[in-house]
C-alpha cells in the first residue's frame, strides 16, 4: 500500500511541478506549487518524518508559498508579459544543468550503492528532539549562518519599506 | 524607500455603510486615503419641486421623507415657516407639545445614530438593539399621537393635528422616568471601550476654523468646539423658556461627536421634564381653532412674500425658504439640509487616515439620504 | 509485481481503509452537526444580548433554523462572477473546508481519539496555515476589489497572528515534553488528578492561554478580530462574489475553525474531556465527551459574548497588537517555561544543583517556588507590555456643557 500511495504522490507532485512550470498564469503557477509541496510534505510522511512534514506545510506552502501569492496580486502581475529574453546566456547554462540533473537521477537509479548502515531506526530520525540535537551540536554552524542571513533579509526588508522622516505622514 | 501607486476605489452606490445609496469615491495610496468625494444624487425624489406643486398642507406630508428619523422636526420647521409667511398664532399648549415631541425625536435620533456608529465600527449591533429599545418606546408614542411611526405628520399649521390625551401624558412621563437609566447603561457600556477609544480618539479631526468655514452645523460643529445651536442662537417656538446646556467637544474628533451626542440626549431629558411640567392643561387649545375653521372654509392661501425659518434639527441647523406669490402652494421653496453641508466636510475630515475610517467618520456625521438628494 | 497486486486487493489493505473512512465519516457528519448547534447557539445567544429573541420559529427554540437555511442555500443559484477565475473561485470553498476539517483529524473529543501522531499539535498549526491559500484564492479569484482586500487583509492577519498563537503553544509543548495532543491532556490529570492540574492553572499556562485564545480569535476571524470579513468596510471580505452552496460551505468552514479553536483551548488548557468520573470505563467515555463538548462550547459562548460587546478593529491597530503586546507576552512565557521546568525536574546533573535543596523532582516545595517565580515574572510583564502599549498623551475628554 505504500509503495501504491507513493507512486500516486509522486505522480501528483511531478504533475504539479510541470503544470506549475508550463502555466501562464503566475497566481495558478503559485497554487500550483502549494500542491507540489504537498506532495512532499506527503512524501515526507510516508519517510516517517512527521515533523519535517508538519514544517514543510506549516512554513512553504502556509507562509512561503502565501507571500508569494500577495506579493503577485498585489503587482498585479499575473498575467506574464511576453519579455525580451534579458538573459541571453541562461538557456545554455539552464540546459547544461539540468542534463547533469538527470544523469546523477539516473546514476542514482541504476547503479544503487550500499545503503548506508544507521543506528537509529527510521522513526527516530524524524522525530522533533533528535532532529533538534543534531541542529544544535553537529549542525550548529550551518543553522547560525542560515539565521544571520534570514535577520540580513529582514532589517532589508525594513530599510526598504521605512518612509522617510521628515516626508510624508507615517 | 519604495514608491507607491494611487488607487482608486468606489465604496458603494451598494455597499452596507454608506447610509443609503451614496457613493464615496476614494483615492487611496496603501490604507491611506489621499483624496474622497462623495457622489450623492442616487435619491433623489423632487421634493423641492414636489413642494411647488402640491398645496402647503399636502407638502407637511413630504417634508416627513426628508430625515426619515426625524418627522416631527421636519414638520415642525415647515409649519412655522408657513406661520411666519401667514401671521398664523399658534396656542401655548400646541407649542409645547411640538417641543415634547421635537426633543423626544432628538433623542430618538441620537439613540440610533449611535448606535449606526457603532455598528459602522463594527460592534455586531448590541448597541444598535439598545439604541433601538428607546427609539421604539418614543416610536409608540409617536405613533399614539400620529398614527404613524416614522411619517407622523402629526404638526399643522396653527398647532398641531390631535391633542394629547392624558394617558399618553403618562405614557412620555414614564418614558422619561426610565430614560437616565438606559442612558448610564449605554455610557456604561461604550464610554470607556478600549477599542472605542482606538478607533475615535484623534480620527476625523475637524478643526474649528475649518468647521466654520464649512458652515457645517449640529453636533459636529458643537464637537469641534463652537457652542453653536439654533435653539440659543436664535430661540424659536418657546425655547426660550427653557434652561438647557450646548456641550461642546475639545478636539473635533469622532469621539468627541460622540460625547456631544450623549450629553445631548441628556439635555433633550432635561428639556422634556421641564416641558412636562410646565404643559398647560387647557385642553382644546392644541390648535389654532380660529384659523382652524377658516383653512375649512376655503383652504389655505398665503399672502405674496417669503419667509425663512431654521429649527435645530439632531443633525444641524434646517432651514425652510418659502416664496409666496399669493396661491395656493409655494411660488419657490427651498430647504437647507444639515446631512448635505455636514457631508461637505467629509473630505477634509477623512484625508490622510485610513480606509475603515472612512466608515467611522462617515456614520459620526450621521447622514440621512433622504435629507441629502431630497 | 506480485507484492505490488497483493498490497492492492489484500484483505488487511481493506480492513484500514475502511476503519479510516469510519472515522473520517464521523468527524465530517460530528462536525456538520456541531456547527449547526454552534450557529443556532451564536444567534440565540446573541439575540438575547441584544433584547431580541434570535430564531425561534423553526422547530423547538428554533433549533432547526440551520437544517432551513441549509436547503435554502442548497436550492440556491450557483453563480460565478464574470470575469472571475472559474477553477480557483471554485476551488477556495474547498481548499478552506479541506484545511479547517482536516484539523478535527488529532482532536480528541473527551476519550474518543481519532488518530494519535506524535506531532499533533503542529499538525493542527499546519493544517490551519494552509487556510490562509484558500482565503488568497477566494479574494482573488472573484475579481473584485473588496473581495481581494479582504483576502489581503485575512492573510496578513492570519500570518501575524500565527506566530503568538504558536509560540504559546511551545510553551506548553515544553511543559508537557510531547507534541502529541493526548500526551497534552494526559499531562494534566497527573500529578494530583484534581482540577488545578489543567494548564491553565498555572501562571505560564494563564499567560500562554490568554495569547493563544486572543491569537485564536483572530485566526479565525471572530470579533473584534473580523476584519477579513469587515461588513461595514469591506462588504463580505473575501466572501463578497460566494453565494448558494460555496458561500455555505465557507460559512461551515468558518464555524467549524471556529469549533477547532474552542476545542484546542479545552484540550491544551483546559483538560479535554478530564472531569470527575471520566476514568470509568464505559460511561467515564460518555462523560468525557460530555465534558469535552461542555468546555469547547463554553468557550464558543464567550466567543459569542466577546462579539456582543465589542466594536472592531482597525488593521493596523490589530497587527500593531499582535506584534508589539501579544508577541512580547509569548516570548517572555517561553522564558518563564524553562524556569518553571528547570526548577520542578531540573537537579545537578542539569546544573540546578541548588534545586536540589527545595526537595527531589516534582516536590511540592520545588512546585512552590516555581509557582512564586513564574507567577511574578509573568504578572510583571504582562503590566509592562501593557503599560508601553497603553495608548499616551491623549488630552481627558469631557463633552463639557457651556450655557451659552
Amino acid at each position: 500500500m505504500e509503495i501504491a500511495f507513493f507512486i500516486i504522490t509522486a505522480l501528483l507532485t511531478i504533475g504539479a511541478a510541470v503544470a506549475m512550470v508550463l502555466s501562464h498564469n503566475a497566481v495558478h503557477s503559485a497554487l500550483w506549487l502549494v500542491l507540489n509541496f504537498f506532495g512532499v510534505a506527503v512524501l515526507y510522511l510516508l519517510l516517517n518524518a512527521p515533523f519535517l512534514a508538519m514544517v514543510q506545510i506549516t512554513v512553504y506552502a502556509g507562509a512561503i508559498m502565501v507571500l508569494f501569492l500577495f506579493v503577485i496580486m498585489l503587482l498585479g502581475s499575473e498575467q506574464g508579459q511576453e519579455e525580451v529574453n534579458g538573459l541571453p546566456w541562461q538557456t545554455p547554462v539552464a540546459l547544461v544543468m539540468g542534463l547533469l540533473l538527470v544523469v546523477m537521477a539516473g546514476y542514482a537509479l541504476f547503479f544503487p550503492g550500499t545503503p548506508v548502515p544507521t543506528t537509529q531506526t527510521p522513526n527516530e530520525i524524524g522525530a522533533p528532539d533528535i532532529l533538534a540535537r543534531k541542529l544544535f551540536s553537529t549542525y550548529l554552524l550551518p543553522f547560525e549562518i542560515t539565521s544571520v542571513l534570514l535577520l540580513v533579509a529582514l532589517i532589508g526588508a525594513v530599510v526598504l519599506t521605512m518612509k522617510s522622516r521628515e516626508g510624508d505622514r507615517v | 524607500m519604495l514608491k507607491t501607486e494611487e488607487l482608486q476605489i468606489n465604496i458603494g452606490p451598494q455597499h452596507p455603510s454608506t447610509h443609503g445609496v451614496f457613493r464615496l469615491m476614494a483615492t487611496v495610496d496603501g490604507e491611506t486615503v489621499v483624496h474622497l468625494e462623495p457622489v450623492f444624487g442616487y435619491l433623489h425624489r423632487n421634493h423641492e419641486q414636489l413642494g411647488e406643486i402640491w398645496t402647503y398642507l399636502q407638502t407637511i406630508t413630504i417634508t416627513d421623507r426628508l430625515d426619515y428619523f426625524n418627522s416631527m422636526i421636519n414638520e415642525h420647521g415647515y409649519c412655522m415657516t408657513v406661520e411666519k409667511l401667514a401671521s398664523i398664532e399658534v396656542p401655548e399648549r400646541a407649542e409645547y407639545i411640538r417641543v415634547i415631541m421635537s426633543e423626544l425625536s432628538r433623542i430618538l435620533n441620537h439613540a440610533a445614530a449611535i448606535g449606526f456608529w457603532l455598528q459602522d465600527m463594527g460592534s455586531w449591533g448590541t448597541t444598535l438593539m439598545f439604541g433601538f429599545r428607546q427609539r421604539e418606546m418614543i416610536m409608540d408614542i409617536f405613533e399614539s399621537v400620529g398614527g404613524s411611526r416614522m411619517m407622523c405628520n402629526y404638526m399643522r399649521f396653527g398647532g398641531v393635528a390631535r391633542d394629547l390625551t392624558p394617558n399618553l401624558v403618562e405614557q412620555i412621563n414614564l418614558f422619561l422616568e426610565g430614560f437616565p437609566q438606559f442612558i448610564d447603561d449605554f455610557e456604561r457600556l461604550m464610554m470607556e471601550n478600549e477599542i472605542l477609544l482606538a478607533r475615535s480618539r484623534n480620527v476625523g479631526v475637524l478643526p474649528k476654523e475649518l468647521a466654520a468655514a464649512y458652515s457645517v452645523t449640529g453636533p459636529v460643529i458643537r464637537g469641534s468646539g463652537i457652542p453653536y445651536d439654533i435653539r440659543r442662537a436664535e430661540p424659536y417656538s418657546i425655547y426660550d423658556r427653557f434652561a438647557f446646556d450646548i456641550p461642546v467637544g475639545s478636539v473635533g474628533d469622532v469621539y468627541d461627536r460622540f460625547l456631544v451626542r450623549m450629553e445631548e440626549m441628556r439635555q433633550s431629558h432635561r428639556i422634556l421634564r421641564q416641558a412636562m411640567e410646565q404643559l398647560p392643561q387647557a385642553s382644546g387649545s392644541y390648535i389654532n381653532q380660529a384659523y382652524k375653521a377658516a383653512s375649512k372654509q376655503q383652504g389655505l392661501r398665503l399672502p405674496a412674500g417669503e419667509a425663512y425659518c431654521r429649527v435645530e434639527s439632531p443633525k444641524g441647523e434646517l432651514g425652510y425658504y418659502i416664496v409666496s406669490n399669493g396661491g395656493n402652494s409655494a411660488y419657490r421653496y427651498g430647504i437647507r439640509a444639515p446631512s448635505l453641508i455636514n457631508l461637505t466636510a467629509l473630505n477634509d475630515m477623512c484625508r490622510g487616515y485610513t480606509v475603515a475610517d472612512i466608515v467611522v467618520i462617515l456614520g459620526s456625521i450621521d447622514i440621512v439620504m433622504g435629507e441629502v438628494d431630497r | 509485481m506480485r507484492a505490488m497486486w497483493e498490497f492492492f486487493f489484500g484483505v488487511g489493505w481493506l480492513a484500514t481503509l475502511t476503519s479510516y473512512l469510519t472515522i473520517t465519516t464521523a468527524i465530517l457528519v460530528a462536525g456538520s452537526l456541531v456547527m449547526m448547534l454552534l450557529t443556532w447557539i451564536e444567534r440565540r445567544g446573541l439575540g438575547y444580548m441584544q433584547d431580541r429573541k434570535g430564531p425561534n420559529r423553526v422547530g423547538p427554540f428554533g433549533l432547526f433554523q440551520p437544517i432551513a437555511e441549509a436547503i435554502k442555500t442548497i436550492t440556491k443559484e450557483d453563480i460565478t462572477p464574470t470575469d472571475a477565475d472559474r477553477w480557483v473561485h471554485f476551488l477556495a470553498p474547498v481548499v478552506i473546508l479541506a484545511s479547517t476539517v482536516a484539523a478535527f483529524a488529532v482532536i480528541p473529543w473527551g476519550n474518543l481519539i481519532p488518530v494519535d501522531i506524535n506531532v499533533g499539535v503542529l499538525y493542527i498549526v499546519a493544517v490551519s496555515a494552509v487556510h490562509t491559500v484558500g482565503i488568497l484564492m477566494a479574494g482573488w479569484a472573484s475579481n473584485n476589489k473588496f473581495a481581494l482586500l479582504g483576502g489581503m487583509r485575512g492573510v496578513a492577519q492570519a500570518i501575524s497572528y500565527e506566530i503568538p498563537q504558536v509560540l504559546s503553544l511551545v510553551s506548553i509543548v515544553m511543559l508537557v515534553g510531547s507534541m502529541s495532543v493526548v500526551d497534552v491532556i494526559q499531562n494534566q490529570m497527573d500529578p494530583y488528578g484534581n482540577i488545578l492540574s489543567w494548564h491553565i492553572f498555572t501562571p505560564v499556562g494563564l499567560l500562554s492561554f490568554i495569547v493563544f485564545w486572543i491569537a485564536s480569535l483572530a485566526e479565525g476571524e471572530r470579533p473584534p478580530f473580523d476584519n477579513p470579513e469587515a461588513e461595514s468596510e469591506l462588504v463580505a471580505g473575501y466572501m463578497t462574489e460566494y453565494g448558494g452552496m460555496k458561500f455555505a460551505v465557507l460559512f461551515l468552514a468558518n464555524y467549524l475553525t471556529n469549533f477547532a479553536i474552542c476545542a484546542v483551548t479545552a484540550g491544551v488548557f483546559l483538560g479535554g474531556g478530564n472531569g470527575p468520573g471520566s476514568d470509568i470505563p464505559i460511561l467515564g467515555t460518555l462523560l468525557s465527551v460530555f465534558y469535552f463538548l461542555a468546555k469547547s462550547l463554553g468557550l464558543f459562548f464567550v466567543m459569542v459574548w466577546i462579539r456582543g460587546v465589542v466594536p472592531r478593529l482597525r488593521i493596523d491597530e490589530l497587527m500593531h497588537f499582535a506584534w508589539k503586546f501579544l508577541l512580547p507576552l509569548a516570548l517572555v512565557n517561553i522564558f518563564s517555561t524553562s524556569l518553571w521546568i528547570a526548577i520542578i525536574r531540573w537537579g545537578a546533573e542539569q546544573g540546578m544543583g541548588i534545586a536540589e535543596a527545595l526537595g527531589a523532582p516534582g516536590s511540592i516545595a520545588r512546585i512552590a517556588v516555581a509557582w512564586v517565580v513564574t507567577a511574578i515574572i509573568n504578572v510583571v510583564a504582562f503590566f509592562l507590555v501593557a503599560r508601553l502599549n497603553a495608548t499616551r498623551g491623549v488630552t481627558t475628554y469631557q463633552a463639557t456643557p457651556t450655557a451659552v
